[in-house]
């Protein structure tokens, strides 16, 4: 392998981990990695986790953290913090950048450390690498597959087959989205072998060394690979068959049963120009620019690895533009297959520059490009605006969405403190109430051993409300506990969990009474 | 707690037919439309420009309030007198305003005479919607509150007062309508009314407008 590569990658991964690594405690759990964690708990702890297909998507990610975990010397649930999880997509992430390796033979060695760059610095693969969800897996998984089909494909070894299937394997376990990335790859490598048909004539062109055998070999390996995840490692008989019955309840949502309905721009706004009021402007346009002057470059020339790259993505980002349901970390799917593209078109752009001061003016539009990725990447992540609310737990930033905010974490260490205080400690009763989703609540509060969620005011109660010590209710609800006659709780205040979703906390008297005396006299 | 459960058992409910709304009159309101920034690290309701609903009391209270003498615990006022708390004007004008100095402070009323109080109707300064800290009100027939001392509100939850830890959640001053802050006394009889605050949301200064007590004659 080329040193200067080699060099390069390593300092891209740097350069990665520099972006990805610290202070991954930083933002406070969103709901779906508060689900996840706990997740994880029942993998770990209880050791009951079974594959659900109506939610929460594919196994690997519970177990993919399982090794993170040993890795950090294992210990108490309860103990593992944000970081203990976050740093599994970390590790993803990174991984991303160092599988380019595979590519660079056939890719070429700039076009690879160019993609590799900007894998390092964009703001979105930096952000959803510190984001406990499984996207950061599927993009890899994805690309992993797509590399070894390739490879297969050129060398005709087996060897490349399995890993192949094996990758296919881990995407179906990953995310039920697999199937629109795989679909992308299909019709990627139909839409490129007419294009040659139709641009290059009857010009010899890449003759595929795959056969019957090696295909056979890769779809074992997938299906045995998918089997073992979804089977909880043949403890779960059922488990390979809802891996097929989750597309039921996937694809009514996927066709608008969910709140998560976007407009088709949803994408393009937050990659190309995304500004709220009072907010910077974010744009990773220097990549979607370089991704178009990759695109074309690789429908003109003749290398098919860019060319399948080149339809892989156009087919990928029209069908995340077209279907209704839209998160942001979804775009991290097709927004890979431009990143690699703009590693192409860097180059290319840089060899098109032919006098020297166009190629000086070429090199300092790349280089203020990259640098704005990279101040982009860390302000989204470390920095704050004029009124010190951090990027990371803010509207202004294009990749937060439905976001825990910092009060949340006001409301878990009153309710620590009132454990602290109580008799009953831990095992202090406690309902939450909400018709709002609760989560990541139950993380937060997982040392808690007597919690009740439920999503209104349950009628009858469970227990009287009154002899309950502490109560989280949605404003909605309008619980006002505080107003009987017989005053037993007193509600210590609102607590924002997401925008627009307001949290009350009610306790006991008498517990606020022995908590008030833990506290520091207040100073006029 | 006996003083307690003598006045409690002393204190009737009057019939239906007694029952009357307070007859209450509001100072205009002092702003209109939403305001754009509201405190948030409170446990008061969220504002509202909705009326409150009819207080009923005993027909024939009024407020026993008004122009009586007014002490309190800071001889060294901001701006103001204190006999602008039971003048009658209730309107938040800068004239109205009498503002005591910094932490916890109190204001007293003397009604002259035992009342059986029904509400007590505060106003501070509420040209803007903010939340005053720490309120605390208290009934007594003693001068210097040291016996007979009747809380009847009280959201100091901290109990940075040191009067006991408050179970009354905060409240905004609403300045959307003018409505002021209104408390049950429940027929308590007593002759001095004790309103705490230290400082509000918007600064650390104490600041009244009017403070009423609807009641009858004690004996």
């Amino acid at each position: 392998m080329n040193r200067w590569l080699l060099a390069g990658m390593v300092l891209l991964l740097g350069v990665g981990l520099g972006l990805r690594a610290p202070a991954l405690r930083l933002r406070p759990m969103h709901n779906d990695e508060g689900v996840n964690a706990m997740n994880f708990r029942r993998l770990y702890v209880t050791n009951d986790y079974k594959y659900n297909p109506d939610e929460f998507h594919g196994p690997t990610l519970p177990y993919l953290t399982l090794p993170d975990v040993w890795l950090q010397g294992g210990g108490d649930f309860n103990e593992f913090t944000e970081a203990t999880y976050r740093s599994v997509t970390v590790a993803f992430g990174l991984g991303l950048i160092l599988l380019l390796l595979l590519l660079a033979a056939d890719f070429g060695r700039a076009q690879t450390l160019w993609a590799a760059a900007l894998t390092a610095l964009s703001p979105a693969m930096v952000f959803y690498s510190r984001y406990y969800i499984h996207e950061m897996l599927l993009v890899f998984f994805t690309a992993w597959t797509f590399i070894c089909c390739w490879r297969c494909a050129n060398s005709g070894r087996a060897a490349w087959a399995v890993a192949g299937g094996i990758g296919l394997g881990l995407m179906y376990a990953t995310k039920e989205t697999f199937v629109l990335a795989l679909a992308a790859m299909v019709l990627a490598a139909g839409t490129s072998a007419l294009w040659r048909r139709w641009r290059d004539g009857g010009a010899p062109g890449f003759q595929p060394r795959w056969n019957w055998r090696q295909v056979f070999a890769a779809l074992t390996a997938a299906a045995v690979t998918a089997a073992v995840f979804f089977s909880s490692f043949f403890t779960n008989s059922a488990g390979p068959l809802d891996a097929l019955r989750t597309y039921l309840p996937w694809l009514r949502r996927a066709s608008g049963a969910t709140t998560h309905v976007h407009p088709w721009n949803f994408y393009f706004e937050r990659l190309l120009f995304f500004h709220v009021r009072g907010g910077p402007i974010w744009s990773e346009g220097f990549i979607v620019a370089l991704a178009l002057a990759g695109f074309i470059g690789a429908v003109r020339g003749r290398l098919l690895l860019l060319r399948l790259i080149a339809f892989y993505t156009f087919w990928l980002t029209l069908i995340y533009t077209v279907l209704p349901y839209k998160t942001p970390w979804c775009l991290l799917g097709f927004y890979h297959g431009m990143i690699l593209l703009a590693g192409a078109g860097a180059v290319l752009l840089w060899r098109a520059c032919r006098p020297a001061w166009l190629k000086t003016a070429a090199a300092l539009a790349l280089a203020a490009g990259v640098a704005h990725l990279a101040w982009q990447s860390y302000r989204s992540n470390f920095a704050a605006d004029s009124s010190g609310v951090p990027y990371f737990d803010s509207a202004k930033n294009p990749y937060v969405y439905s976001q825990t905010l910092p009060d949340a974490l006001r409301l878990v260490f009153t309710v620590e403190a009132l454990a602290h205080v109580s008799a009953q400690g831990y095992g202090t009763v406690m309902e939450v109430m909400t018709p709002e989703s609760y989560w990541p609540l139950p993380w937060y509060l997982r040392r808690f051993t007597n919690v009740g969620y439920w999503d209104n005011i349950p009628h009858p109660p469970p227990v009287p409300i009154g002899s309950v010590p502490i109560m989280i209710v949605s404003t909605e609800l309008h619980a006002a506990f505080d107003e009987g006659p017989d005053k037993t709780h007193l509600m210590a205040g609102y607590f924002a969990l997401r925008p627009q979703v307001f949290l009350e906390l009610y306790v006991q008297t008498n517990l606020w009474a022995a908590y008030v005396k833990t506290l520091p006299p207040e100073k006029d | 707690m006996i003083l307690a459960a003598l006045l409690a058992a002393t204190w009737q409910p009057a019939a239906a037919d007694d029952l009357a709304p307070l007859p209450l009159v509001l100072p205009p309101p002092a702003m209109k439309g939403t305001p754009q920034v509201l405190p948030t690290n409170t446990t008061a309701l969220p504002l509202t420009s909705d009326p409150r609903p009819p207080f009923l009391a005993p027909k024939g209270v009024v407020n026993v309030a008004l122009g009586k003498p007014v002490t309190a615990s800071d001889t060294n006022l901001i701006n103001g007198d204190l006999k602008l708390i039971t003048d009658g004007k209730k309107e938040a004008y800068e004239e109205n305003v009498v503002t005591l100095r910094r932490g916890l402070r109190w204001v007293q009323i003397d009604l002259q005479a035992e009342y059986k109080l029904y509400a007590i109707v505060i106003w501070h300064d509420f040209n803007i919607p903010l939340v005053y800290r720490d309120v605390i009100v208290q009934l007594s027939n003693d001068p210097e509150f040291k016996t007979g001392v009747q809380t009847i509100f009280n959201n100091d939850q901290k109990n940075t007062a040191g009067l006991g830890i408050g179970t009354d959640r905060e409240y905004f001053e609403n300045s959307l309508t003018g409505a002021g802050k209104l408390i049950a006394a429940k027929g308590i009889p007593s002759r001095y009314i004790r309103c705490y605050s230290k400082g509000s949301t918007d600064s650390a200064l104490n600041s009244y407008i009017e403070v009423e007590a609807y009641g009858l004659p004690g004996q």
